[in-house]
């Protein structure tokens, strides 16, 4: 079959030329090699497999034992938003881990085998070289995280259950985000650190802090900050909710509860050990309990917990370990 | 234009000092030879001209472009067959090639290069199940791809059979004569004299001697070992006087019936005459070729007596 005869195969081929003939896409072709490479190791595959069939697993239980029936008795209809209610609890944690094993030996691997000197031979600078890497291994996070979006998708088109698109849609948007961001992030210790083994043990060591401990961090700091520096209760409040939205894991997953809930304050509300003490005396609303849960009325959430300044701080995750990433590479010996 | 000209390179890696005011210059269109013994520093040379380490003192350009300035004009121009490369073993031959004719943006074909250094039926296989030797010849046709102005070669002929190592020469030589000038390290001796024209030789972080290779072998010609076993022991003193009066013969030990003569090349048979003479018999004797720290030796000898003829 000639590339003429197949849209699909032509299609792809025009975006191959139009990348590389692009002035700011010189790292265009290691993404590429990056992706070949990456996408043949057989680790990620079971990795993916697992993410994939856990992912999907919701959607299956949902449709053939009808778990999502108590969603349908208390009266709201039953759509994917009971699916991505699902899936939230189990992508936040996982996804990072895959994330992380897809990433983090992307530099320090080649730098110990020696292939990174054939790499550097070519003429790519090596930020170039960073971002080059940071494409290709992302498009290999997005590999998992989209067949197991579609693979729900399937499972779901025959049932009785209702496709809520644009929060579905904005789920997956926000997912692929958070498995890029610790995709990144890994990368950047990658290129950060020396070996490929202390790469993970720094990027896993980070996540299982962010997962198990970082929760209880902001609560803390707030209590030490008020016994030992007097700090009012408000701003212990404030400390408390600030802190934990600094977490990858708290930001993505206050986050999904926006597109659930269609609230952001009551998605941040979650994150809090009081919730009526932050409704009420933080943000001035007053927390009434409705059968869908507590609603703050009548409250204004500062810009610093919006929903822009949350993205931000999820994408500070990329951002951060990349840049000291690259300053460390960019200065050392290889 | 040189093509590779260093200035007063240092590098220090803590408190080892690998590189110590190296000076250097390679002509353009030359086949340059870099010798020394292993962790003389050749490989750091090598790496900082490709910036893959920085220097610690003084600077260099190669192809007239600043190592740290602008490490990718001198990489679009330069192919690389760097020391302890490792290959992508998930990757075919091919797919190697087609990544390096894709970053250097060349007009190159995977298969004509691939044949050009003999594996071209192992094209699309990975390269994981490659022999050394394939890998190494994979290498090469990557540092070929799209005819560089400046091939730069660390330890070429490593893992390399006779066969292979006979197609890197044939292969400096052709890329030489289509225009590349050729740096390649090496610490055997015989491998740098088959195609060099120049030869540089770095001991100790120190460059000891720049030098055509018939230079460097007129200098090389003062080392033969040669060992000497006498039928019996009695005239052991009198054949090692008789050497000794030699003109050509620079050192004399004696061990029980063994006597060990450095001398020239050419001397072998009037230390044997010289034997004879003194009544002794010559049981079995043996030469041995000079190594190349006999070379180096050598030649900073002949370089320290003859200083006030070499010009700086």
């Amino acid at each position: 079959m000639s590339a003429e005869q197949n849209p699909v195969k032509r299609l792809l081929g025009d975006i191959d030329t139009s990348i590389k003939n692009s002035e700011f896409a010189d790292w265009y072709p290691i993404s590429k090699k990056e992706f070949r490479d990456t996408v043949r190791s057989p680790w990620i595959w079971v990795l993916s497999l697992i993410f994939i069939v856990l992912f999907a697993l919701p959607a299956l239980l949902g449709l053939y034992f009808n778990i999502g029936q108590q969603f349908a008795e208390s009266g709201a209809s039953l759509t994917t938003d009971a699916y991505v209610r699902f899936a939230l609890p189990i992508a936040a944690p996982l996804l990072p881990a895959v994330a992380i094993v897809i990433g983090y030996a992307a530099i320090a691997r080649e730098s110990e085998r020696g292939s990174l000197k054939i790499l550097l031979s070519l003429p790519y600078t090596r930020g170039e070289l960073l971002a080059g890497k940071f494409v290709g291994r992302s498009a290999i996070t997005l590999i998992p995280v989209t067949v197991g979006l579609l693979t729900t998708l399937l499972v779901i088109l025959p049932s009785q259950i209702e496709i809520a698109w644009e929060s579905f849609l904005l789920f997956a948007l926000t997912t692929m985000a958070y498995g890029v961001v610790f995709t990144a992030f890994a990368i950047g210790l990658s290129a950060a650190l020396k070996t490929a083994r202390r790469a993970m043990a720094a990027s896993l060591g980070i996540y299982v802090y962010l997962q198990v401990f970082w929760s209880n961090l902001g609560t803390g700091l707030g209590n030490l900050l008020s016994d030992h520096a007097n700090i009012g209760e408000v701003t212990q409040l404030h400390v408390e909710l600030f802190v934990s939205l600094l977490s990858p894991i708290a930001a993505y997953r206050t986050l999904v509860q926006e597109i659930l809930q269609g609230s952001p304050i009551r998605s941040r509300l979650l994150l809090t050990s009081n919730p009526q003490a932050t409704c009420e005396k933080m943000l001035g609303g007053t927390l009434e309990v409705t059968q869908a849960g507590g609603e703050c009325t009548s409250a204004a959430l500062p810009p610093q917990y919006g929903t822009v300044a949350v993205i931000g701080y999820l994408l500070l995750w990329l951002v951060v370990p990349l840049v000291a990433g690259y300053y460390v590479f960019e200065n050392k010996d290889l | 234009m040189a093509a590779i000209e260093l200035d007063g390179v240092t590098k220090q890696f803590g408190s080892l000092t690998a590189l110590q005011g190296v000076d250097l210059t390679v002509e353009e269109g030359e086949i340059f030879g870099f010798l020394g013994p292993n962790g003389a520093g050749k490989s750091t040379t090598i790496n900082i001209l490709l910036d893959f380490v920085r220097a610690t003192d003084g600077s260099a350009t190669v192809l007239g472009h600043d190592i740290h300035e602008e490490p990718k004009q001198i990489r679009a121009r330069t192919g690389v067959l760097p020391e302890g490369y490792d290959v992508y073993d998930r990757l075919t031959g091919r797919q190697h090639l087609s990544f390096v004719i894709e970053s250097k943006d060349a007009d190159a074909d995977a298969d004509e290069l691939a044949e050009r250094v003999g594996i071209a039926d192992a094209i699309d296989r990975k390269a994981g199940g490659y022999s050394k030797g394939m890998q190494q010849r994979l290498v090469l046709a990557m540092a070929i791809v799209g005819e560089p102005d400046l091939l730069i070669l660390d330890e070429p002929t490593t893992g390399l059979d006779p066969n292979g190592a006979r197609l890197m020469r044939e292969i400096i030589r052709e890329e030489n004569e289509r225009g590349a000038t050729v740096f390649f390290s090496s610490h055997i001796l015989g491998q740098v004299e088959a195609v060099c024209d120049t030869v540089g030789i770095l001991q100790n972080g120190r460059l000891i001697a720049k030098d055509s290779v018939a230079g460097l072998r007129e200098a090389a010609a003062g080392d033969t070992v040669l060992r000497v076993t006498l039928a019996d022991g009695d005239g052991t003193d009198a054949a090692v006087a008789a050497i000794e009066g030699l003109d050509e013969v620079s050192t004399v030990t004696a061990d029980g019936t063994t006597l060990t003569v450095g001398c020239d090349s050419d001397a072998k048979m009037a230390v044997l005459n010289a034997v004879e003479e003194s009544g002794g018999e010559v049981a079995n004797f043996e030469t041995e070729e000079a190594s190349l720290d006999e070379v180096f030796a050598a030649y900073t000898e002949q370089q320290e007596q003859e200083q006030p003829e070499v010009d700086a």
